[in-house]
C-alpha cells in the first residue's frame, strides 16, 4: 500500500498537505521497518534458525495497510470518495491495491481479522513468546459442538 | 534495494558478550543512578574501561568499514545499561570527523584514550549550522560565541568547534580546558549537557570549507546509525525488565501479566522492539558495507532506523513504566533511567520530524 499512496503523492501535488506529509512519512518508515523485520526473519529461517519475528509481521502488515488506505481516502478529497460500483461480484483474483481508494480502505479492515486476528496473535505472542500466563479458557477441553453458545 | 546481511556474526557477538559482562559489573542500575546524585557520580573509570581497555574509543579510526557494525554492537550494549560513557559523542561522531579529515594530532588523541567532542547543540539537525565565529589569530584561530546544550563536553580533552570565518565554515580544535564549559542539570544525566562559551579562545584549524561540511554530514550519519542501535538497546532492555516485572508482580490475586490488556500492550511493545532492532541492524550493516561511499540506500537505511527509534523507544519505556504501576514512579526500579534517556534521544542529532524530512528528500516525497 505504501507504493500506491506514495505514487498518488508524487503524481498529485493537489493532494499534498503538511499533515498528510507527516503521516505519509511515518507510514513509509513503518512499512520499511516491517519489511526489514521480515527480511531478518527470512534470513534466520534460511540459516536454519527461524526466530519468532514472523508473528509480529501480520499485525504490522494489517495496521500499516489500514493506516495507509485510510490516509489515501482522506488525502484525495472528493477523488478519495469516488467508488467504481457496488455490484456484487465474485473476484477472480486478489487485489488489495487495486480498484479505488474507498474499496481498499474497506478491504483493509479485513486484514486485521482474516488469517490471524490481531487480538488472537497478540495473545499468542504474549503467551508463547513472552511466556506470560494464559487466561482462564472454557473452550479448551470441550468439543466445539459441545461448547455453550 | 539490495539485501544486506542481518545475521549475527561471531566476532560481534564475542565483543557484545565482553562488553555486556563488563557493564553488568560496573554499570549496574544503582551505579548508573548516581548520575543523579548531588554532586553527580564520576564515571571516568567506567569510560576508560570501555573506551581504552576494551578499545572501543578508537574503533572508528580503523579504516575497515566493518567497524561501523561493531560500533553498533557497542552502542546497543551501552544503551542496555544506559551507561554514562561518551561513546556516541567521542568514539562515533568525533572519531568519524577525525577519520574523514585525517587529522594526525586528533587521531593520536583518540588512540591514546583521549576524549574528543564536537561542540554542537545536542538537538542539531545540521552540524554545519553554527553560532560561533572564528578569526585568524597568529598561527591559529580565535573563537567567539556560545553553544548551548553540548553533550559530554565536560569530560572532553578536546572540543571540535564548527565556526564561521566570514563566509567560510571552519573546524577548530580547542583544548577543552581553554573554553568555558558549564554543566547544567538536565533530564538525562547519563548524557550530561553543558553550555560552552568561547571568548577569544584560541584553537587550531583542522579543516575548512566543503571538506568540513562533508565530514560533518558523514559524522551525523554515523551518529544517527549509532543512535538507532543505542535506542534498540534501551528499548530492548527496558522491555525485558518490564516482562520480568509483570510475571512476578501479583495484584488481584494473580500475576499482573495475566491480564489481557497488559498482555496485548506487551505484545505490541515487543513488535516495536523487534522492528527497531531489525532497522538498526540494517542501518549498521548497510553503513558497514558502504566502502566509504555513502549512497542513497545507506542514507535511507540510517534515517529510517533513526526516525523509527525516535518514535518507538519512548513509547516502550512509557508502557513499561505503566506496567510497573506505582513503583514505576519511583527510583526503586531503573525504569526512569530508560525513560529519560529515550526522551532525550528524541532530540539527539535532530528531531524525528527533521530526520523524516531528510528521508523525504531522498525518497522523492516533496512538499
Amino acid at each position: 500500500m505504501i507504493g500506491v499512496v506514495a505514487q498518488a503523492w508524487r503524481e498529485h501535488p493537489e493532494y499534498r498537505s503538511p499533515a498528510a506529509k507527516r503521516e505519509l512519512l511515518d507510514l513509509w518508515v513503518e512499512s520499511e521497518v516491517a519489511r526489514l523485520a521480515g527480511e531478518l526473519q527470512r534470513q534466520k529461517a534460511a540459516g536454519g534458525r527461524p526466530g519468532p519475528e514472523g508473528s509480529g509481521a501480520k499485525i504490522s502488515f494489517a495496521a500499516n495497510a489500514q493506516a495507509l488506505s485510510a490516509l489515501d481516502v482522506r488525502m484525495r478529497g472528493v477523488d478519495g470518495l469516488r467508488y467504481d460500483d457496488w455490484a456484487d461480484r465474485r473476484p477472480t483474483h486478489y487485489s488489495m491495491t487495486g480498484r479505488n481508494p474507498g474499496y481498499r480502505y474497506l478491504r483493509a479492515k479485513g486484514n486485521s481479522i482474516e488469517g490471524g486476528t490481531t487480538e488472537v496473535i497478540r495473545n499468542i505472542i504474549a503467551e508463547r513468546i513472552l511466556g506470560l500466563p494464559g487466561e482462564h479458557r472454557v473452550d479448551r477441553d470441550a468439543a466445539f459442538k459441545d461448547l455453550p453458545k | 534495494m539490495s539485501v544486506v546481511d542481518l545475521l549475527p556474526n561471531a566476532d560481534e557477538e564475542s565483543l557484545r558478550a565482553s562488553l555486556r559482562s563488563l557493564l553488568r559489573d560496573r554499570a549496574h542500575g544503582d551505579t548508573v543512578q548516581t548520575a543523579y546524585d548531588q554532586p553527580a557520580g564520576d564515571f571516568s573509570a567506567l569510560s576508560s574501561a570501555v573506551m581504552s581497555d576494551l578499545g572501543a574509543g578508537d574503533l572508528l579510526l580503523d579504516t575497515e568499514d566493518a567497524v561501523a557494525s561493531a560500533a553498533a554492537v557497542v552502542t546497543e550494549e551501552l544503551g542496555r545499561a544506559v551507561a554514562p560513557v561518551p561513546f556516541l559523542t567521542s568514539a562515533v561522531i568525533a572519531a568519524s570527523l577525525v577519520s574523514s579529515l585525517d587529522d594526525a594530532e586528533l587521531t593520536q588523541t583518540l588512540r591514546s584514550g583521549g576524549t574528543v567532542v564536537l561542540a554542537s547543540r545536542i538537538d542539531s539537525g545540521d552540524l554545519a549550522e553554527t553560532a560561533v565565529s572564528a578569526q585568524t589569530s597568529g598561527d591559529g584561530v580565535s573563537l567567539k560565541g556560545d553553544v548551548k546544550g553540548v553533550a559530554d563536553a565536560g569530560g572532553a580533552d578536546v572540543l571540535l568547534v564548527p565556526a564561521q570565518r566570514g563566509e567560510d565554515l571552519v573546524l577548530v580544535a580547542v583544548e577543552a580546558a581553554q573554553a568555558n564549559v558549564n554543566r547544567f542539570p538536565s533530564l538525562d544525566e547519563t548524557r550530561p549537557l553543558f553550555d560552552v562559551t568561547f571568548e577569544g579562545t584560541s584553537g587550531r584549524e583542522v579543516a575548512e570549507g566543503d571538506a568540513v561540511a562533508r565530514a560533518l554530514g558523514a559524522a551525523r550519519l554515523y551518529g544517527l546509525a549509532s543512535l538507532a542501535a543505542e535506542q534498540a538497546g534501551v528499548a530492548g532492555e527496558v522491555f525485558e525488565r518490564g516482562i520480568a516485572y509483570i510475571k512476578e508482580r501479583r495484584q488481584f490475586a494473580r500475576q499482573v501479566g495475566s491480564f489481557q490488556a497488559i498482555k496485548h500492550r506487551a505484545a505490541d511493545a515487543w513488535i516495536e522492539v523487534m522492528q527497531l532492532r531489525a532497522a538498526a541492524l540494517a542501518a549498521a550493516r548497510t553503513l558497514a558495507a558502504s566502502n566509504g561511499e555513502i549512497s542513497d540506500d545507506t542514507r535511507i537505511a540510517v534515517l529510517t532506523a533513526a526516525a523509527y527509534s525516535k518514535k518507538v523507544t519512548t513509547h516502550v519505556a512509557e508502557e513499561i513504566l505503566q506496567f510497573h504501576g506505582g513503583a514505576g514512579m519511583t527510583w526503586e526500579y531503573p525504569i526512569h533511567l530508560y525513560l529519560k534517556r529515550a526522551k532525550a534521544n528524541e532530540l539527539v542529532l535532530g528531531t524525528r520530524e527533521q530526520v523524516e524530512d531528510q528521508l523525504a528528500a531522498i525518497i522523492d516525497i516533496e512538499d
